[in-house]
């Protein structure tokens, strides 16, 4: 279980003259974990967002490739595109209070997803919503409702069953906890680990935390300013990390019983 | 964007100046009748720019006088707005509570009533006559400033130069007028500019109803309504003011539309 | 939701009383008494109209007393008879309303039919030829006096090319054919109405759908949606566009008393046997129990509609709560 499922190779992404991302190269091996960390604005999800072809299309010009199963996405026409999203490589985003519609009741939601597939017939839609809910610890009746009445985590989850409704090949995870609160931070964390062993899930997750890295990744690629500054096995580059930016991020975590005052001050 | 803007104070300045030198501009009397068959319902000629209408006078005269109604109408029934509105909505915002729901209240109702049938309905009772026109188009339009300068005021009343003038000892009066009015004024413009074509627009539609400005005194309103039953034949006598009225109105939107995209670069491009 | 839509019905009553009221003293404050005035203006009333009309007002008494005696017998729809033909207020008014209802909701209709795919097509290709062709229309339309555009179409449509019927609802010949033919005959009647009086709206409405879809395009979900591998019509049409729509259904409530003052012009220019040209009629004659009988008819009509507009939105949007929302 060595092969690439994912290369990006020299993805360069400018909007006007203003680089966002600048030859990023790095890939990811099916099953395992890879965590992207930096900053925001170090363009953590407008990598991720290239990889869906996804990226706002106001004067955005790209270079590069993306392989997945050994074909440039780049190259795929609109209707090879669309069956890839959500099918082979899904998505969830930071924000769970804006990422579901607010109109469009929760079943349908995850249901659009499956359908848009054809992963399987529509006589079994239902059941298979109701299945990936479970997954995601969340009760059956959780179709019947609206977005806003779901707490944050709770619409986190939806987003993660959605997400894994089609069994997709890559699971993209942007930040998918930072918008909560600390106590459900955890209980999401734990839940998307355990279905990545479960599972053996492909993952990219996307952090600024080296401490949820530290629990969650296989392999660690840090960026800062759009490009990456070091990358390798989760222990090499926590344990020896070879750039001063990582080392900074690193000293971030806080430990238990750390006497420190002040957190150091990382320069971005 | 700067040519827009550019565009529509030419233009406005154009009006504002043929208006303002009407009796050096206008070739004829406006009031002068004609009524022998030679000189009545003339297609525009070097004589007669615009032609002549219906009682043998011409319309180029008779445009070029008509754009003191309009210009006045649209100036002076915004200022009133202006003053009722801001007023209002400075007192609404500022203060809330029951003055700011009773006013609210009251807007709420202006608003759901076809405002120009209680246009017509007030001017038939006070006589058509031009002053009339502008005062009941003033007080019938200042709801949508009011609400504009409310908004405001309800987020600039709990910033900090707020607060600070209040601690002072500053007068309320003071503080609405001296403190927070200069600051919510922004928007107040764009509207204002937007609200003068709108008032030329209603203007010209109480003219045409015959509830407007009378005749023999000519606005473009009324050249337009004494046009249309001549419209199979003198074609001018409705095409002309028509166009006035469209360049007027159109040239105020193209200010006002400026305007709010300087104010608010985000919005420029958007609706 | 029961109660929701009860609240607002009977927020309806309130607000008619005070336009009533407003109307009803704007009416009295006005310089001298109304039937000297009248008088002096109209040769023709007769002292039966004249003792008809201290009758209802009783013009002797304090405005409020004046006002309570009105609103008395409007609750029983009396609002007195005509000072023109002597012919109850109320009948004459109900013989004019169907025209006014068929012509307001067939221009509503086409501004909600046209507007709407206007905004759409703008939002989505925004920036392209269609998007700046159509904001230079609509800013142009924003500015065209209305009525000087049902004087060109009566012009060129009209008389120059003879295409559509330039005034009236139901010509005299209506009664010699058929059914279909008669209904197809009412429609040919409506083109050019509808047409001016939608114009406005139209415009107001692509403007405002236009900038609502973009609105909706630009938010997350939109992207969520596009990440799940929806079609991109799906993506517009479901997610972006019911969204927008929402705002767009207080917008379209909130059009219906520009339509109602626009029956006032246009029903006048095209003859249209409406209520608006009722009204027109009335006060050019100083016809007040017509006027007041018009205006209320109207008001309500108006507030029923935003009513209206307040249930579907409430219908369509599933965060509505009562408390939340102020027009």
């Amino acid at each position: 279980m060595d092969e690439k499922i994912l290369e990006i190779k020299d993805l360069t992404v400018s909007f006007g003259e203003n680089r966002v991302i600048e030859d990023v190269s790095f890939s990811i091996k099916r099953g395992e974990v890879t965590a992207l960390v930096g900053e925001s604005g170090s363009g953590k999800t407008m990598t991720a967002l290239s990889i869906l072809d996804l990226l706002p299309d106001t004067a955005c010009r790209r270079k590069g490739e993306i392989l997945f199963d050994g074909k440039n996405i780049f190259d795929l026409g609109p209707e090879e595109l669309r069956d890839m999203r959500g099918n082979a490589i899904a998505m969830v985003f930071q924000e769970p209070f804006t990422a579901l519609n607010p109109v469009i009741r929760i079943g349908r939601q995850i249901a659009e997803a499956v359908s848009a597939h054809g992963i399987c017939p529509r006589s079994e839609v239902r059941e298979r919503i109701k299945e990936s809910l479970s997954t995601v610890r969340l009760p059956e009746e959780t179709v019947y409702q609206y977005p806003h009445e779901l707490s944050g985590g709770m619409r986190q989850r939806v987003m993660l069953s959605m997400a894994l409704s089609c069994d997709p090949a890559i699971l993209i995870l942007d930040e998918p906890t930072t918008a909560l609160d600390v106590s459900i931070q955890k209980h999401i964390l734990d839940l998307i680990r355990h279905i990545q062993k479960d599972r053996q899930l492909t993952v990219l997750f996307i952090t600024h935390d080296f401490s949820v890295v530290r629990t969650i990744a296989d392999k660690v690629c840090v960026m800062r300013r759009g490009r990456v500054v070091e990358q390798g096995a989760k222990e090499d580059v926590l344990g020896e990390p070879a750039c001063e930016y990582t080392r900074q991020l690193i000293a971030c975590i806080p430990v238990l019983g750390d006497k420190r005052e002040r957190l150091p001050v990382v320069d971005g | 964007m700067k040519t827009r803007l550019f565009f529509g104070i030419t233009i406005i300045i154009v009006m504002a100046l043929m208006a303002v030198f009407a009796p050096f501009i206008a070739s004829n009397d406006p009031e002068a009748m004609d009524l022998s068959a030679e000189s009545r319902l003339q297609p525009p000629s070097a004589e007669h720019l615009l032609g002549t209408d219906n009682l043998g006078r011409d319309v180029f005269s008779r445009m070029v006088y008509g754009a003191r109604v309009s210009l006045s109408v649209g100036f002076i029934a915004v200022g009133i707005s202006l003053g009722i509105g801001v007023f209002l909505g400075a007192v609404s915002g500022y203060y809330g509570g029951r003055v700011d729901a009773v006013i609210m209240r009251f807007v709420e109702v202006m608003y759901c009533f076809p405002t120009l049938f209680l246009i017509m309905i007030v001017i038939a009772f006070l006589g058509p006559d031009i002053v009339n026109v502008m005062v009941v188009i003033g007080i019938t339009s200042w709801t949508g400033l009011c609400r504009l300068v409310r908004a405001e005021f309800l987020t600039l009343r709990e910033r900090d130069f707020v607060h600070a003038a209040r601690v002072q000892g500053v007068s309320d009066m003071r503080v609405i007028f001296r403190h927070i009015l200069p600051n919510a004024m922004g928007p107040v413009y764009v509207s204002v500019t937007l609200s003068v074509g709108a008032a030329i627009l209603v203007e010209s539609a109480l003219s045409f109803l015959g509830l407007g400005v009378q005749i023999p005194t000519p606005s473009w309103g009324n050249i337009l309504s004494a046009g249309k039953n001549y419209i199979d034949y003198a074609w001018w006598l409705t095409l002309f003011p028509g166009l006035a009225i469209l360049i007027a109105v159109l040239s105020f939107n193209l200010v006002g539309e400026s305007l709010r995209d300087m104010l608010d670069p985000r919005l420029s491009g958007r609706g | 939701m029961g109660k929701y839509i009860l609240k607002r019905l009977l927020l309806i009553i309130p607000m008619l009383i005070g336009i009533s009221f407003i109307l009803f003293v704007v009416m009295h404050i006005a310089p001298g008494d109304p039937t000297s005035v009248k008088y002096g203006l109209n040769p023709d009333i007769s002292e039966s109209a004249r003792s008809n009309f201290n009758k209802i007002y009783g013009l002797d008494r304090p405005v409020l007393v004046q006002y309570a005696t009105w609103l008395r017998r409007f609750f029983f729809l009396d609002f007195g008879d005509s000072f023109m033909d002597g012919r109850p207020v109320i009948s004459k008014i109900m013989s004019r309303l169907p025209a006014t209802l068929l012509l307001q909701a067939s221009s509503f209709l086409v501004i909600f039919c046209v507007a709407l795919p206007i905004g759409i097509i703008s939002a989505v290709r925004r920036g392209g030829l269609f998007d700046r062709t159509m904001t230079v229309a609509v800013f142009i339309g924003y500015a065209l006096p209305a009525f000087w555009l049902a004087l060109l179409l009566i012009f060129f449509l009209g008389f120059k090319l003879q295409l559509f019927p330039v005034s009236g609802m139901v010509p005299w010949y209506a009664v010699y054919i058929g059914g279909f033919a008669r209904a197809g005959d009412l429609l040919w009647h409506l083109v050019l109405p509808v047409f001016a009086t939608a114009f406005g709206g139209v415009a107001a409405l692509s403007r405002y759908s236009r900038s609502s879809m973009i609105e909706a395009m630009g938010q997350n979900y939109v992207l969520t949606a596009r990440a799940k591998g929806l079609s991109e019509r799906r993506v517009i049409l479901v997610h972006a566009l019911r969204n927008a729509l929402l705002p767009i259904i207080t917008i379209m409530g909130l059009t219906l008393p520009g339509l109602i003052s626009g029956s006032f012009i246009f029903e006048t220019i095209f003859a249209w046997p409406g209520m608006g040209r009722l009204g027109y009629e009335a006060i050019m004659n100083y016809d007040y129990p017509v006027v007041m009988g018009v205006a209320v008819i109207s008001t309500f009509l108006t507030l029923l509609g935003i009513f209206l507009s307040d249930i579907a939105y409430a219908a369509a949007d599933p965060r509505i709560r009562y408390e939340t929302r102020r027009t």
